[in-house]
């Protein structure tokens, strides 16, 4: 990692949320619900993001950036709702929970490829919520929306604290 | 001596786009099966499209692929503006031509870079390409970066663009924005020049099919958004009768539908089929550089479909800046819309073959019935032949090889099941 990297683009608030998923999916756009609550604070220190997940401007998004932290839906045995932290600068991405998105180059590969590519920003955390219905046309189930205060409640503390660290 | 029988199977397969599945099971010498699973085919837009009004269309159905929202938003409009009477010219046909290009270049970076090389290289992934090639995937990426440029600068938005609408665009770009382009793509068309030469030096299995092959034709253009339907055995349409000559069936093992085209069976739609159909219509630097290559005018190998598509990048990349160049403002963003009962038809062509779109609504424009057809759904018979013929030629590899081959030949495909379906395993049997 480049020091370039430790700071943000000049003008840009030190923390960018990248809220993942899609609209069409059920819960898989709690992603996106997360990011969107987050915008509607208009807090200085952070600029949200909605995205689909594609991983190559996944990839771009964050190249360079201070700190970055991803809202993304999964699917484990977990309750529905629950929320899981990943520290991607420390471990990788468990692909199989993942594999909500249908995409061949999604999270979980951008994560590593701009770790071998030595891309990764200086700070990377990702949120999980395990969901439930996925399916084309599905409704947000009422466990994760019952969760999604929670956490934006979350997202916010994990992006305080990367202001105070930087 | 009782022949052995061999079941080869892969339960996931992995660098395509969505999931499915694939069986295949060999006895001796002989292929006794080949399947290739597909769940959860795009019929439920269809179903969803219903009710809605046809200028929500190319919205609704860009959900349908997030690697292909372009060519859905395309069909759609070319298939309601067909029923309405109305046909895009000048600025704004150029401009529908451009965000094609982008979406070319994009999606074909990501296929050629991150998801089929690492097949010839004998990597498992592009991230372990990565460590070895760092240029080469940074290549890709900034190469997919210059489609999604195009794609954010003309639809609003890299993903899903939001400014394309029936009748032409919410707003015209600026020529600045447009011209700003100009730079990452003189780039781009030296990558994707770089990129030909070094996928003709991938090492390419000796395997060539007498296929079928379907693809837009146009009068003078490389095929984007219009012509007409034409195969490598005389067949020459119009969008309207796609229908008459190509059936869908059941299979009871995918819920998407396989298609035929009538007294062919199997046909290969795609770049492979676009580049033999359309050889004389690319750009002349485009001509060269594949012939420079070592292709000929018609290619019959599936494996090499990773050069055909640098090719076309680099048609793509100088067509962009061929419209660029001649772009000015419109006088009106869209054409005027006045809504009527209808039906239209249209074929357009996504990265990875011609999508088949048909609507039918009111005098308000309220959807009736919709037929989408995308590009894999056509490809699914042709990839499972593929693999028969492969298998049969090549008995005698070992299993971990021939596992890596069928995969191979699958990825030749890119097959986008998000499109079509949503899981893919792969599986061979030898018994």
């Amino acid at each position: 990692m480049t020091r370039e990297n430790m700071s943000s683009p000049k003008g840009e608030p030190p923390v960018l949320v990248i809220g993942i998923g899609n609209s069409c999916r059920g819960d898989d756009s709690v992603g996106r619900i997360v990011a969107r609550r987050i915008r509607r604070q208009n807090l200085p220190f952070l600029r949200t993001i909605e995205h689909e997940g594609e991983g190559a401007s996944l990839m771009e998004l964050w190249k360079g950036a201070g700190s970055v932290i991803v809202v993304d839906a999964v699917a484990s045995d977990s309750l529905t709702g629950t929320l899981h932290r990943f520290d991607a600068l420390l471990q990788s991405l468990p692909g199989k929970i993942f594999n909500v998105s249908t995409h061949a180059f999604g999270l979980v590969e951008a994560v590593e490829l701009a770790r071998a590519l030595q891309q990764l920003p200086a700070r990377l955390v990702v949120f999980g919520i395990e969901g439930k219905q996925f399916e084309v046309g599905a409704k947000l189930s009422s466990a994760v929306r019952e969760a999604v205060p929670h956490i934006v409640a979350c997202v916010l503390q994990e992006a305080r604290a990367a202001v105070k660290s930087a | 001596m009782k022949t052995k029988t061999k079941t080869i199977r892969v339960n996931y397969l992995a660098r395509v786009e969505g999931e499915g599945g694939l069986f295949v099971k060999i006895k001796g010498d002989t292929v006794l099966d080949v399947k290739l699973n597909i769940f959860e085919p795009p019929r439920f837009f269809e179903a969803f499209l219903r009710g809605r009004s046809c200028e929500e269309a190319p919205d609704i159905t860009s959900r349908i692929c997030g690697i292909c929202p372009v060519a859905y938003q395309m069909s759609a409009i070319h298939a309601i503006e067909d029923a309405l009477g109305l046909k895009a010219d000048g600025q704004l046909r150029a401009l529908r031509r451009l965000l094609y290009c982008g979406e070319w270049i994009q999606s074909h970076a990501l296929h050629v870079y991150l998801l089929h090389a690492p097949d010839f290289l004998g990597y498992p992934d592009a991230i372990q390409m990565a460590r070895d090639h760092p240029q080469i995937v940074q290549r890709g990426l900034r190469l997919k970066k210059a489609g999604n440029e195009i794609i954010r600068t003309l639809g609003g938005r890299e993903i899903h663009p939001i400014n394309v609408r029936v009748g032409g665009f919410y707003k015209a770009p600026s020529k600045a924005s447009l011209r700003a382009l100009t730079e990452s793509l003189q780039w781009g068309r030296d990558a994707a020049l770089e990129t030909i030469r070094w996928t003709a030096g991938l090492p390419f299995p000796e395997f060539e099919q007498d296929f079928v092959f379907v693809s837009l034709r146009h009068e003078n253009e490389y095929p984007f958004n219009e012509g007409r339907i034409v195969s490598s055995r005389g067949l020459d349409i119009p969008a309207r009768d796609f229908e008459q000559h190509f059936t869908e069936e059941h299979i009871s093992y995918s819920t998407a539908l396989h298609s035929s085209l009538e007294g062919q069976g199997a046909y290969l739609v795609g770049p492979l089929a676009r580049y033999n159909l359309n050889f004389d219509r690319l750009s002349p630097l485009a001509r060269e550089a594949a012939l420079g290559a070592g292709l000929k005018s018609v290619c019959k190998n599936p494996f090499q479909s990773i050069v055909v598509r640098s090719i076309e990048i680099l048609h793509a990349c100088e067509e962009a800046l061929r419209i660029i160049g001649q772009y000015e403002l419109p006088e009106s963003p869209a054409m005027e819309i006045k809504m009527k009962a209808g039906t239209g038809y249209a074929c357009t062509e996504a990265p990875r073959g011609i999508l088949y779109h048909r609507y039918r609504f009111d005098e308000q424009g309220t959807i009736l019935d919709a037929k989408i057809i995308p590009p894999t759904s056509q490809n699914q018979k042709m990839i499972e032949d593929d693999l028969k013929q492969f298998v049969s030629k090549n008995v005698a590899l070992p299993d971990e090889e021939m596992q890596w081959r069928c995969e191979q030949i699958v990825r030749n495909y890119d097959p986008c099941i998000s499109c079509s379906t949503h899981f893919l395993k792969l599986r061979i049997d030898r018994g």
